[in-house]
């Protein structure tokens, strides 16, 4: 009886043990793949919720697109209203215009030394060196680690701006031609450029947007959009010191800088101007660089979609295009978080 | 003299027959062996699972890191110019962050992928062999990078992430 009742009992304890073993080596794998799981769910989940801000960036971008008065920019467009009411549940869509401003890595000196936009430089020798920074070290997005030493404590961030185009009529000629060799990776075809860019300057003669291709040449393909003749900044968006700044500088022959000003602030903040009323406004001749300055398109937009933690911001730029075509965005700049 | 005890009762009731512990051991036996079979497969089929549920874990971090370093990589709106260069199997790509100076390193070396942005470095392993090239658009400018991985059973990965900035290039709208 005893011999036997003990074999009984190795028999169980051997199958508990194996039991036991079998169960330890099963929470083992469930443990691991749950712990695999749970990074996929946090993975996917992250994805999903930056595709809900991608898609409502979408939907800005195509609000953007389907503006009812292609010919101007204001904040009576429909696009305005429209983003107070998100598709995106519990989302908040903020739209802002980051090209109305002087951009330093284009600016001609001149700007800074005739107009009392020198105030905004530290020293009479600024202008002269962030000219010749841009030579020497290329243009930068991150404009104050550029040309921080060169401005007045917060000048940059609200006179200044990294993203707008180079309009050939008020881009620094030296700026040009670095500008042609970036992109064309062809530094003898960027001296015969800016030779044929210091004819207009001598000449006194603006460069059309009609002309702009055959200025351009074989190529208009690499450097269009980014070098233009399109007016910079839209007066319904741009910074008010600026505009009576720029108004006021005597080479771009504005009558009467002070009622030009007064004019063109008081109707742009009624309604949305066209840009016949905006040179009728301004009252300058035909031929004034003022209207290089002055237009009523906004070039560049940053989107913003935040909901709970999470966040996208885009910066999306208008390509000009022939009257008549309809409006093209491209995304530049895309950040998400998390 | 005491009596020599019978012996066919108590044989019974204390003992086995040779015959019964024979069939008793084959019996343990199959049982024994059946539990190692099933016990064994088991252990084969969590390993497997194991391995499986710890490659896919690796591979999600690693496609969740890749894809946020490359959304990192800004060149400017203006430069088109974007290349990244390739020495004994590190890639640099310039423009970490929208600095032409920064730039995010990924490497692979004896079996893993390391992906560094100056700050922080991961590494991701076991693989094969990997390499990054670079996603172009019609006209030829960088929009993002392909990560192509062999894992150790010889099967193909490819992981593909946009970057965070994209140059401007001719009228046609992408």
């Amino acid at each position: 009886m005893t011999s036997r009742a003990s074999q009984e009992g190795s028999a169980s304890l051997l199958v508990l043990a194996g039991l036991l073993l079998c169960a330890a080596a099963a929470a083992g794998g469930v443990l691991v793949i749950e712990f695999a799981l749970a990074g996929e769910r946090r993975s996917g989940r992250a994805y999903e919720a930056r595709m809900a801000l991608i898609k409502e960036t979408a939907r800005v971008i195509a609000l953007l697109a389907d503006d009812e008065t292609p010919e101007a920019d204001s904040p009576s467009d429909e696009v305005w209203r429209r983003i107070k009411e998100p598709s995106l549940e519990g989302a908040e869509v903020g739209l802002e215009d980051v090209s109305s401003a002087l951009n330093p890595n284009w600016a001609q000196k001149s700007v800074f030394e005739k107009t009392e936009l020198k105030s905004l430089l530290k020293g009479n020798d600024a202008a002269d060196e962030l000219q010749q920074r841009r030579e020497d070290k290329g243009f930068s997005m991150d404009l104050d680690a550029a040309y921080g030493d060169l401005f007045e404590e917060s000048a940059l961030p609200t006179y200044f701006t990294a993203y707008g185009y180079a309009n050939i009529n008020t881009t620094d000629e030296f700026a040009l031609r670095s500008l042609y060799a970036l992109r064309t990776q062809d530094a003898a075809g960027a001296e015969i450029f800016h030779a044929k860019v210091q004819g207009l300057l001598q000449e006194k003669r603006m460069l059309t947007r009609e002309r702009l291709r055959d200025f351009l040449g074989t190529e208009y393909d690499e450097l269009f959009p980014v070098m233009n003749a399109e007016p910079i900044m839209n007066v319904h968006f741009m910074n008010h010191r600026v505009l009576r700044e720029l108004l006021a500088y005597s080479e771009l022959k504005v009558p009467d800088p002070d009622a030009a000003a007064a004019a063109l602030l008081d109707a742009a903040g009624e309604a949305e101007l066209g840009e016949e009323e905006l040179k009728g406004l301004i009252g300058a001749p035909e031929e004034s660089r003022i209207y290089q300055y002055l237009g009523v398109n906004t070039w560049f937009w940053r989107i913003t979609v935040r909901r709970g933690t999470a966040s996208a911001r885009t910066i999306v730029a208008r390509v000009p295009v022939d009257g008549g075509e309809p409006r093209k965005y491209m995304i530049v700049e895309q950040r998400t978080s998390p | 003299m005491p009596r020599a005890r019978p012996s066919s009762s108590r044989a019974n009731e204390q003992g086995f027959t040779l015959i019964e512990v024979i069939v008793g051991m084959a019996i343990l036996s199959i049982l024994g062996a059946g539990a190692w079979t099933g016990l064994s497969a088991a252990l084969r089929a969590t390993e497997k699972t194991r391995s499986a549920a710890k490659e896919s874990a690796t591979l999600i971090q690693l496609d969740d890191r890749f894809r946020s370093a490359a959304a990192r990589v800004r060149p400017p709106w203006w430069d088109t110019t974007l290349d990244m260069t390739n020495s004994s199997g590190t890639w640099q790509v310039p423009y970490l962050d929208g600095e032409k100076e920064r730039t995010l390193a990924i490497a692979f070396h004896d079996g893993t992928v390391r992906i560094d942005d100056g700050a922080y470095a991961s590494e991701h392993a076991p693989f094969a062999s990997a390499r990054v090239e670079a996603m172009r658009d019609a006209k030829g400018t960088v929009f993002g990078l392909e990560l192509r991985l062999k894992d150790e059973r010889g099967r193909d990965v490819s992981m593909t992430a946009r970057l965070g900035g994209f140059p401007l290039r001719g009228s046609e709208a992408p």
